[in-house]
């Protein structure tokens, strides 16, 4: 488990100009931003490019990161699934998903789907809110907004993956998100 | 789009962090978040709750070469430093070739180096797109080390060049190592002065390539250069987790 003050105290001096403690930081957290990269992005070479950005990134606004905006890793894992977005919207058009083309395999640390019990215990209360909030939705609502997080689908893409007109899944995602939202409270 | 609307705003900011509001609605969402306080209040309360789903994603770590582009472009670890001879900003974002260059570009030549002078915290503003810039300095390089790597019983080999003073490990595969390329990756290794291996970089499948030498890293007086079979992108521990296919002590040419 990332150390969650150690990245905070690595931040700040990253934000300072401080290149070792930037090496530090990339050291403890690169392996978790580029399993999120190549999980959306689907592609080593494409995750590759990302993950650069994303650490160019936050050594440029390494000083915009204050404790109040979370966990520091959430923070970074945020800016990269950005930047992930961002990316498949330019590449993806362009090209046929890709069969494995790099030979990456992509997997989720739990691919049972269930939530491991270090998880739970570690993310505490609020992914355990999350996740009952989650099992409230409707089967389709539920996998839409899942599939649009980790697959980083469009409204398009998710309505071939899910084999649905247009209309339908638009609805389902928003519902989804609402319902979520009323769910989780403020 | 009326973005007054609070419902209409709260769907939008969800559909932001979520990914599904694309192309220009995206972009615009992204102008009205700059501008609006309870716009960007909403983004925040998605982002932090999403972010809860975010430990499903699977750490897989990257190869050595990402971390050594990152350095080229923020301009850290530079071959050479150009902290005495920096141009006004001005002058080097437009120049293609400064006066000191062409200087420098006229004097003899031994080594290629690429630099990477990015004007990063020089100034106070978005950056320029760093710039490359081939240039020849007169640096004396000590000859290679050498290794000619081939399995046994395999129809493969990979001859592989580590030059330790220009930070650079060039390999050329030719043959085809039997791996399963949608899951496995061989890694290359050297044995240090205290036994240990230490990751030199992935081996290309075919081809040739150049691997950034690891930071850290040195060659021992003797190397010894091993390949083991890894997960695609590596160890995950910093050391061989699989078979060794291969040991193959590397000479330095003289």
């Amino acid at each position: 488990m990332v150390d969650a003050e150690q990245l905070v105290r690595l931040l700040q001096a990253t934000a300072g100009g401080d290149q070792k403690a930037f090496a530090e930081l990339y050291t403890a957290s690169s392996s978790h931003l580029f399993g999120l990269l190549l999980r959306i992005l689907k592609r080593r070479d494409w995750a590759e490019e990302a993950l650069q950005d994303c650490y160019v990134k936050i050594w440029q606004k390494a000083d915009t990161y204050a404790p109040d905006k979370g966990a520091p890793l959430t923070w970074m894992m945020t800016v990269a699934r950005y930047r992930a977005l961002d990316l498949l919207r330019v590449k993806r058009p362009e090209v046929e998903m890709p069969e494995d083309e790099d030979g990456v395999e992509i997997g989720f640390a739990d691919e049972s789907s269930g939530i491991d019990p270090e998880a739970r215990a570690v993310e505490g209360e609020g992914l355990g809110r999350l996740e009952g909030c989650l099992e409230g939705l409707q089967e389709e609502q539920r996998r839409s907004v899942l599939l649009a997080y980790y697959e980083g689908y469009t409204h398009q893409e998710l309505a071939s993956v899910l084999d649905a007109p247009l209309g339908t899944v638009k609805s389902w995602v928003r519902r989804g998100l609402q319902r979520l939202r009323e769910c989780l409270g403020e | 789009m009326k973005y007054q609307d609070a419902t209409v705003k709260r769907m939008l900011a969800a559909e932001y962090v979520l990914g599904t509001l694309h192309g220009r609605a995206r972009r615009r969402f992204e102008r009205l978040a700059r501008e609006r306080a309870d716009v960007q209040a909403e983004v925040r309360y998605w982002e932090d709750r999403l972010a809860r789903l975010q430990h499903r994603f699977k750490p897989v770590t990257p190869r050595a070469v990402v971390w050594a582009a990152i350095e080229r472009e923020i301009g850290v670890d530079k071959v050479v430093s150009l902290d005495s001879r920096r141009a006004p900003a001005a002058e080097a974002s437009t120049a293609r070739s400064p006066r000191w260059l062409q200087a420098w570009a006229g004097m003899a030549t031994a080594a290629s180096v690429v630099l990477s002078f990015a004007l990063y915290r020089e100034v106070n503003r978005p950056l320029p797109p760093p710039q490359l810039v081939r240039v020849e300095v007169p640096v004396p390089q000590p000859l290679p080390y050498v290794a000619m790597l081939h399995p046994q019983g395999v129809d493969a080999e990979w001859l592989v060049t580590v030059s330790p003073e220009r930070k650079l490990i060039r390999v050329s595969a030719s043959g085809k190592y039997p791996i399963n390329r949608a899951s496995e990756c061989l890694e290359l290794w050297v044995l240090g002065e205290d036994g240990k291996p230490r990751s030199l970089g992935v081996l290309p499948n075919d081809g040739s390539s150049d691997l950034p030498m690891p930071r850290g890293v040195s060659m021992p007086k003797d190397p010894t250069l091993a390949v083991s079979k890894e997960p695609i992108g590596g160890s995950p521990t910093g050391s061989p987790t699989g078979p060794v296919i291969l040991a193959t002590p590397a000479q330095r040419v003289s």
